[in-house]
């Protein structure tokens, strides 16, 4: 898998971007490190957006935990009688 | 905004002077957008950082001129009178050979409204240019054939930007055309 299997470059066209976390990469080149993309990702790089495989690889959602079962009171509460003054 | 104290602060001992061989300069009226100064900080850290992204318009981009070795500062000054003080930063640079392209670009920068970006040794970086003020070519020191054999052939130019306050850039570079922008 390439970078751009995860991830779509957006806003500019590809070419160089200079970064303060790796210096200069070139997003033309399809053999960017992958851990380098997911990075930048994370740290907001305002020119990537992640696509749907890229979702489902790099951020699994962990499946629901069942939650144990337990019964449910259904009915309200009984109200208190209210004290009247005589 | 609270003080706070200040140590020596050099990570791992690192402190080398000194810009990196690549200064990035672009149009100023090229520019869509420009990072945030900090607004009623929290700290003083923060009071000398700019968040955001230098965003070009649509089919430009900033462009990359190298410098040599041991050539190029930034000097940062500071201007004006009391109560009205501001800074005033100079970046010289020495782009080596007198190629027509290294000419082409004085003569388009010398009278032209600018933006630079220059890194020092620690990888910070300094935008010199903002919403209301550009970098202007200033001087050129040094530039010519030299006048011995082993003398120095190229180049020497200084940018001037004038600002209320210091900060460091701590976004990206975009050395590729903007596309889809203002």
């Amino acid at each position: 898998m390439i970078w751009t299997d995860y991830f779509t470059l957006i806003k500019v066209r590809p070419g160089r971007i200079v970064t303060p976390r790796f210096g200069t990469l070139d997003f033309s080149d399809p053999n960017l490190p992958v851990e380098k993309v997911h990075a930048l990702f994370e740290d907001d790089f305002p020119y990537l957006k992640i696509t749907p495989l890229g979702m489902d690889t790099l951020f699994p959602v962990p499946p629901l935990a069942k939650l144990p079962s337990k019964k449910l009171e259904s009915r309200t509460p009984a109200r208190k009688p209210v004290k009247r003054k005589a | 905004m609270d003080f706070a104290d200040i140590g020596k602060l050099l990570t791992d001992g690192k402190n080398l002077g000194g810009l990196a061989n690549r200064i990035y300069f672009g149009l100023w009226n090229d520019v869509a957008a420009w990072p945030t100064d900090p607004s009623a900080p929290a700290t003083i850290e923060l009071a000398g950082t700019q968040t955001g992204d230098l965003v070009m318009k649509a089919g430009k981009r900033m462009f990359e001129l190298y410098t040599t070795e041991d050539a190029a500062k930034l000097d940062i000054n500071v201007i004006g009178e009391e109560a009205g003080k501001g800074y005033e930063l100079l970046l010289h640079v020495f782009a080596p050979g007198l190629h027509k392209k290294l000419l082409g670009f004085m003569n388009a920068t010398k009278n032209e409204d600018l933006v630079m970006i220059a890194q020092d040794s620690a990888g910070q970086n300094y935008l010199m240019g903002c919403a209301i003020r550009s970098a202007k070519f200033s001087a050129s020191d040094g530039s010519g054939t030299g006048s011995t054999t082993d003398g120095r052939r190229g180049l020497g130019m200084t940018f001037a930007y004038r600002s209320a306050n210091l900060y460091v850039y701590s976004g990206n570079i975009p050395l590729t055309e903007a596309i889809g922008s203002v």
